[in-house]
């Protein structure tokens, strides 16, 4: 798209930073995600909401290429989503389980990940390093730089993912359910550091399922089950009955599933 | 194909490549006589216990090296099923050289044949989307049955020699096994120097170094074939059934008191040198298998690290009050 002229990729206005047309997607027969259709301009908050197995985490993993669709197109950065692999222009914040939890890291090292796709087989640079610690600051862990992460809590912890994804100067920040398993004071300040660095510029892509997080942070609301029951204004979700008839399938499939 | 890989390895291009290595060898050999005068041990007055040690230090570095790596993956076993076909490699090479007289060393076939059963692993787990027990387990004891099956056929002479692949041994350390692996050790030690970044990421967190981009499936690949390689190289001394101890003891150890990675890493090799330093001098004077000492020795090292580490959580909890909310670090399961 932005081929023909010699802006940077980065600034061009017009490309999405994520579209899917009529993507479609199953492990087995039954699709788990279906015709989805999505566009997510660069320094939008978006929130994908949706009941447990509506296909929230499929869907991220299409966006992020991390499978491909069986039918339809997704494109992350204006190239197919299963070939991008400028991976320093997206941060992941997973919910904690993911990570390795018995593992001896400190908090610092864990930042420095961040700086891997930029430096490849090399060694960090001072200049690097210098990143890595501004990210511990944004995101107020300096004081914990030295912590081993498994003596963090689960705030702190999702904190220190989210500096990683700043160290890597990411345009866009996808976070997969990020407050499972954090006190709620945590929670209060991790979606105001959110907003904070949405403000900055960072698009953001939150995944969730507590209806009150995304209501009370985000601009934009994707509502789904298996298909997109909603998407637009926040506003206009929280009025519309689309909460309810996209929990509402949930509870009767499962009911049929037993 | 082994026969071809066999002929190449005698011929004698290989011989130039490897003369640095044999004149590092009696290098090393000389100054541990000179040691061994000035301290009077009288292990180190034998030119197999040089190669021995030496195979013993570099033991001490790759195994818990890579050990980190597969430890902090809950991979600890893929080690020991390796070490199982590893087994089926040497009964190979045996094999081979009994029937067609070819002389080639019985680790270099190991090293192949570890080589493809971890491939072969890694490519059963990424069509399953897990590294399951089961077929894990079919690996393991498939390369164990082949190995046992080969050497019974040629029952008699072979049967002897099998001890020294099965539990180890100081004595039997040639030049070239020692030779072949200070070349597996230099692969090792340069491939993870060159991956760190990426082996760090893909242990610590698969997915986010798949959204990073990097390969996850790729460096899982040369993570198990490291894994091969490293089991053959230490089978010499720590044999089939106790080799995968090196690989998981020290790092256990070391990930009891340590902060960060690169000191858990550091600190697991020091383990399992002074492990293998203190397991040889032991085994020697006290006439006993050297795999096995070595791994009692790092038990007991393990389980004074877990003392330590009980003892410092203890005084840190007392000392860090500093708004931290201490949750998950107490009740997590020992999984």
């Amino acid at each position: 798209m932005s081929l023909t002229d010699g802006a940077d990729p980065r600034t061009t206005a017009e490309e999405p930073l994520i579209e899917l047309s009529g993507v479609d997607f199953g492990y087995t027969a039954t699709p788990v995600v279906e015709d989805i259709s999505l566009r997510i301009e660069s320094g939008e908050y978006v929130a994908i909401i949706g009941p447990n197995g509506s296909g929230k985490s499929t869907l991220m993993k299409l966006i992020l290429g991390l499978l491909r669709p069986d039918e339809g197109l997704a494109r992350l950065f204006g190239a197919p989503a299963h070939e991008f692999d400028d991976g320093s222009r997206i941060g992941y914040v997973a919910q904690h389980a993911s990570a390795s939890k018995e593992m001896p890291i400190t908090v610092r090292e864990v930042v420095q990940m961040g700086r891997f796709p930029h430096v490849g087989f090399g060694r960090l640079s001072t200049r690097d390093w210098k990143i890595v610690d501004r990210a511990l600051e944004t995101v107020g862990m300096s004081a914990f730089a030295n912590r081993r992460v498994t003596q963090l809590s689960g705030g702190q912890r999702q904190r220190a993912f989210i500096a990683r994804a700043l160290a890597g100067e990411a345009d866009l920040l996808v976070l997969d359910e990020p407050t499972v398993g954090v006190d709620a004071e945590s929670v209060e300040a991790f979606y105001e550091l959110l907003e904070s660095l949405n403000e900055t510029g960072i698009t953001v892509l939150l995944i969730e399922h507590d209806l009150s997080a995304v209501t009370d942070h985000a601009e934009r609301v994707v509502c789904l089950n298996r298909e997109i029951y909603f998407d637009g204004p926040t506003e206009a979700f929280v009025e519309s009955d689309a909460l309810s008839r996209a929990f509402g399938t949930a509870v009767t499939q499962r009911g049929d599933a037993v | 194909m082994t026969a071809t890989l066999a002929v190449a390895l005698q011929a004698g291009v290989l011989d130039v490549v490897l003369a640095p290595l044999y004149w590092f060898l009696s290098l090393w050999s000389e100054l541990l006589f000179w040691v061994a005068g000035v301290t009077g041990f009288e292990l180190l007055a034998y030119q197999f216990m040089h190669r021995a040690v030496l195979v013993g230090l570099c033991i001490g570095v790759m195994a818990p090296l890579i050990g980190t790596f597969l430890v902090h993956r809950q991979l600890a076993l893929i080690g020991d099923a390796l070490a199982h076909t590893a087994f089926a490699g040497v009964a190979v090479g045996l094999f081979l050289n009994a029937v067609l007289d070819l002389g080639v060393s019985p680790y270099l076939t190991a090293v192949v044949v570890a080589m493809i059963a971890a491939l072969f692993i890694e490519l059963i787990s990424e069509a399953t989307d897990a590294y399951n027990d089961v077929s894990m387990a079919i690996v393991l004891s498939t390369g164990f049955a082949l190995g046992t099956v080969l050497i019974s056929i040629n029952a008699g002479g072979l049967s002897v020699g099998v001890n020294q692949y099965l539990f180890g041994n100081l004595s039997t350390v040639s030049a070239e096994n020692a030779v072949i692996l200070l070349v597996l050790f230099g692969v090792i030690v340069a491939t993870v120097a060159l991956t760190r970044n990426q082996l760090l990421y893909v242990t610590f967190d698969e997915t986010a170094a798949a959204v990073s981009g990097i390969s996850v499936s790729w460096y899982n690949r040369v993570m198990v074939m490291l894994t091969a390689l490293v089991v053959v190289g230490a089978m010499q001394i720590m044999g089939v059934i106790l080799v995968a101890a090196m690989l998981v003891v020290p790092v256990a150890g070391a990930a009891q008191v340590s902060r960060s990675f690169t000191e858990s890493l550091l600190l697991s090799v020091v383990l399992a040198e002074l492990a293998v330093l203190l397991g040889i001098g032991f085994a020697y004077y006290g006439e006993a298998t050297a795999g096995g000492v070595i791994v009692l020795v790092a038990v007991a090292i393990y389980v004074v690290t877990v003392l330590v580490g009980k003892t410092q959580s203890h005084m840190n909890a007392e000392a860090a009050d500093v708004g931290t909310i201490n949750t998950d670090d107490t009740d997590s399961p020992p999984n």
